[in-house]
């Protein structure tokens, strides 16, 4: 269907590609002055107020030096891309599994898993008592204390329980009339067929993973070299804020500009990777978002 | 029905697949094998056992909760740390340390006390006020049955005449101790305070600084308000668009009592002429301080935005102004006196002089009225080690016996100034790797080595015991730390504690459990109140009349400021019994 260009579509379309490019600008601009901080001079940028359109003095990369070199730096991206790994691969097949089993019509206590599944959405049992069940499974300082407890996320659970819902049945009968069985079924059949919601949470738990600091601050006291990125970096980041407050600072140190940078630097470090991922996962955003909205 | 079998066991692989698949990498370690609590009559040691000396043959594995520090690179480990590990080759320990990431000290020791999960020894900077309700709760022990056996020398220490202070400050009425602390000989520096840039002083006056007072330094609210209308001057002048003659906390006053002390009060909680036990915020002369500064502010003198910037520290206050060259009076530390903020290069030549609070000679104050301010004493409860109620007793008492080392004068020495070559300082790696082959310290002396002394590039902090309990004094700066030969940490102590720190409630003052419980909801909604009344009084959102400040303070006794005071002058009452 050809749609006629009226003069109120005009208007909408000009009105929303505008609301759009600002909203564009309101996101990319705190990114921008971000990246911009972090190659300024650190003298410079101590006395800077206001958004920063371009580096100020003459860019360096000082401040990325200092962060690289630090060792718990390279530490840390190496734990966290294993963790985050870990809760791609091991999250996604469990999730799916999950989702698939309490969708299924003929799956009796189906409806009482789901109950039990949305209950802990809403409630959980603290943190206290989240920690003596983690450590009375022998879980404390190993990595398993930060990658077994949310390798599986309730809601991403019932969302895949509606994407295989919105199936239809004929799928599942035409295939068992050929003789497949449930695995097969699942990830044969089924499966490519819910790409769009698979990759919407493959990609959040990515997100969730790489941003994850708590757990192992909470579980992994003792094991430093068991710590993830984000953890590291706000260590880094506190480091900095309180580094002058601590006893037997050197006077010469009073003179370190570079504290302001290194916060900028080390923001940078910890957010590119994603940055660089999110535009491959982009088209399964839209289709996973419009999902179920188009019919026919 | 095959099929729905392996449905079934597929539900129930799901269900346990959060079990633990991987076993414990670590064995527990928190809880020792003897649980057996001693009795405060009660230790296993005979005297013959203590005059020949414990058995060492034993290596024991002793875990201690230690906050996190910036170790420069150097080692992630406290147990790493130089006189750590000296200590514990020579008394065969194995440390475990348990460190908290950084800002997040609150939450693991809350932690850890909410689960039971102790550590045999746990750094007590983080227990909260009152360490006796922590006892009551069977949380820590009570270290002083065993201390003359074990620590004679910490025991000697407390006992001495000279040191009533610190034994009143250490024990509480019943006579239990819980904190092996870290205890000053002499009296603290006090690493932070006000100052100002006296090199504008210098080109606005082309050298000819006059304070109305007569005197070389500013004394009087005079004195600053001529050192402030030449900031101004100067700021505007330098076309700057964002600038502060004086920076004032949020709330608007230092609760430490700088610029308090000028107009005879302190800050929250202080000592008065005759005594007392008064609260400054609340006091009469807050009039007179909220009054001045209401002027300055709309003289323009104080930082326009100051009541916005809640997440400012007091003692850290907006970088971008201190360091920018944007700022003339801020709270800042020793370490940024003299010309150690310039950078020529950047045409920036900073010369920071400290200074002591404004005396209000207009309402009659002197110096003798002024005078308090940050001052922790010379021990603390917080500042020091506490063992744990899972801390079995051979731990407790290798511990003890080696951690009274460092409360001898040689001792003293290893903790503060770090090994020697007495300590064989050159089988540490990482004395080795920074080529301090012969330590820190000259053995015997109280000097540094020639390396440490000159080698600016070296950060002494992680070398040092500066977080192991003992004897310890103030920092002897280095070589180049001298500016023109004066230590300006004593410099500026000096000048911040002119008028003697007779005022200030002393860190022993601890309360009961019953008063813990009523102060900290009190204490939190007086000055909540407080703080967001006083930025308002200064800014001009709220009226400042005598009538408007009365009803201020009667809002303050009405959220039970009367019984906070009355709670704290018990408290003080008791710590003088204590010290007698």
């Amino acid at each position: 269907m050809i749609e006629k260009t009226t003069p109120s579509r005009i208007l909408f379309n000009i009105l929303n590609y505008s609301f759009m490019i600002f909203f564009s600008f309101v996101c990319i601009i705190p990114l921008w002055h971000v990246l911009m901080a972090s190659i300024s001079d650190p003298r410079g940028l101590m006395a800077a107020s206001g958004v920063l359109w371009k580096p100020i003095g003459e860019a360096t990369l000082r401040g990325y030096g200092m962060v690289l070199k630090n060792k718990s730096i390279i530490i840390g991206y190496g734990n966290t891309v294993f963790y985050v790994v870990f809760a791609a691969v091991a999250g996604t097949i469990l999730t799916t599994v999950s989702g698939y089993l309490i969708s299924r019509k003929n799956f009796r206590p189906a409806k009482f898993l789901t109950l039990f599944i949305m209950f802990t959405m809403m409630f959980s049992g603290g943190l206290i008592p989240t920690y003596m069940v983690i450590k009375g499974l022998g879980m404390i300082n190993t990595r398993w204390a930060v990658m077994l407890p949310g390798v599986m996320n309730a809601f991403y659970i019932i969302m895949m329980k509606s994407s295989f819902e919105q199936l239809s049945d004929s799928y599942e009968e035409s295939a068992r009339l050929d003789g497949a069985g449930p695995v097969t079924i699942l990830f044969r059949i089924l499966l490519p067929l819910v790409k769009a919601g698979l990759a919407v949470i493959i990609m959040f738990t990515i997100v969730l993973q790489w941003n994850s600091w708590y757990p192992a601050s909470i579980y992994l006291p003792r094991v430093r070299e068991y710590w993830p990125l984000q953890l590291f970096m706000r260590e880094l980041l506190i480091q900095n804020d309180t580094a002058k407050i601590m006893t037997g600072t050197d006077a010469a140190q009073a003179a370190d500009y570079t504290a302001n940078l290194v916060k900028y630097c080390v923001t940078i470090v910890g957010t590119i990777p994603i940055l660089c991922v999110y535009p491959f996962a982009q088209k399964y955003f839209v289709t996973g978002v419009t999902m179920g909205g188009v019919k026919g | 029905m095959k099929k729905k079998v392996i449905a079934m066991l597929l539900a129930i692989g799901m269900a346990t697949s959060l079990s633990a698949c991987g076993g414990s990498e670590e064995s527990d370690t928190n809880v020792n094998a003897s649980t057996d609590i001693a009795s405060s009559d009660d230790s296993t040691l005979s005297e013959e056992e203590a005059a020949a000396g414990i058995d060492l043959s034993e290596n024991l594995t002793i875990s201690l909760w230690q906050i996190t520090d910036d170790y420069h690179g150097l080692y992630t480990d406290y147990a790493e740390n130089p006189v750590m590990n000296w200590m514990a080759e020579k008394f065969n320990i194995t440390l475990e340390l348990q460190q908290p990431p950084m800002g997040s000290e609150s939450e693991q020791i809350n932690l850890m006390f909410g689960t039971g999960d102790y550590t045999d020894f746990v750094s007590t900077t983080y227990c909260g006020g009152d360490l006796g309700m922590l006892y009551e709760d069977d949380v820590i022990r009570d270290l002083a049955p065993y201390l003359e056996r074990h620590m004679p020398n910490y025991y000697a220490y407390l006992n001495a005449e000279e040191n009533k202070d610190v034994k009143a400050a250490l024990y509480d009425d019943e006579g239990h101790l819980f904190t092996i602390a870290i205890v000053n000989c002499e009296e603290p520096y006090t690493w932070g305070g006000l100052m100002y840039r006296k090199d504008i002083l210098e080109t606005m006056t082309e050298g000819n600084i006059a304070f109305p007072s007569g005197e070389e330094e500013p004394v009087t609210i005079e004195d600053w308000e001529y050192m402030l209308d030449l900031m101004k001057t100067y700021f505007e002048a330098s076309g700057m668009t964002d600038t502060a003659c004086l920076i004032l906390p949020s709330t608007g006053y230092f609760s430490s009592g700088e610029l308090l002390a000028g107009f005879g009060i302190g800050g929250t909680t202080y000592i008065d002429e005759e005594g007392n036990v008064q609260c400054g915020i609340a006091s009469d002369n807050m009039y007179n301080y909220l009054v001045k500064m209401k002027e300055w502010y709309e003289a323009g003198y104080i930082y326009q935005d100051f009541a916005s910037r809640t997440q400012d520290v007091f003692y850290l206050p907006n970088t971008a102004l201190t360091y920018g060259g944007a700022a003339g009076i801020w709270y800042g530390f020793a370490s940024q006196l003299g010309s150690t903020m310039s950078l020529p290069e950047y045409g920036l030549n900073i010369q920071m002089e400290p200074l002591s609070a404004p005396l209000d000679t207009e309402h009659g104050i002197t110096g003798e009225e002024a005078g308090a301010l940050l001052y922790s004493g010379r021990a603390s409860v917080n500042s020091g080690w506490a063992a744990t109620t899972a801390c079995g007793e051979e731990e407790l008492i290798r511990m003890m016996t080696a951690l009274d080392t460092f409360y001898t004068d040689e001792g003293r020495l290893i903790k503060q100034m770090g090994l020697s070559t007495a300590e064989d300082a050159a089988g540490n790696p990482i004395l080795q790797g920074l080529g301090l082959t012969e330590g820190t310290r000259i053995t015997g002396t109280s000097e540094w080595t020639d390396k440490l002394n000159n080698d600016s590039s070296i950060d002494k902090g992680p070398l040092i015991g500066l977080r192991m309990p003992g004897l310890s004094e103030n920092d002897k700066p280095r070589a180049f730390e001298l500016a023109d030969g004066v230590d300006l940490n004593e410099y500026g102590s000096q000048v911040w504690s002119k008028y003697g720190t007779d005022r200030v409630l002393p860190s022993g003052v601890t309360d009961t459990v019953t008063e813990t419980n009523y102060n900290s909801t009190a204490f939190t909604n007086i000055t909540d109140y407080a703080n967001s009344m006083i930025p308002q009084f200064i800014t001009g959102k709220a009226e400042l009349t005598e009538e408007s400040f009365q009803a201020y303070v009667d809002q303050m006794y009405a959220l039970g400021l009367q019984e906070y005071l009355d709670n704290k002058a018990a408290a003080y009452e008791r710590y003088l019994g204590r010290m007698n």
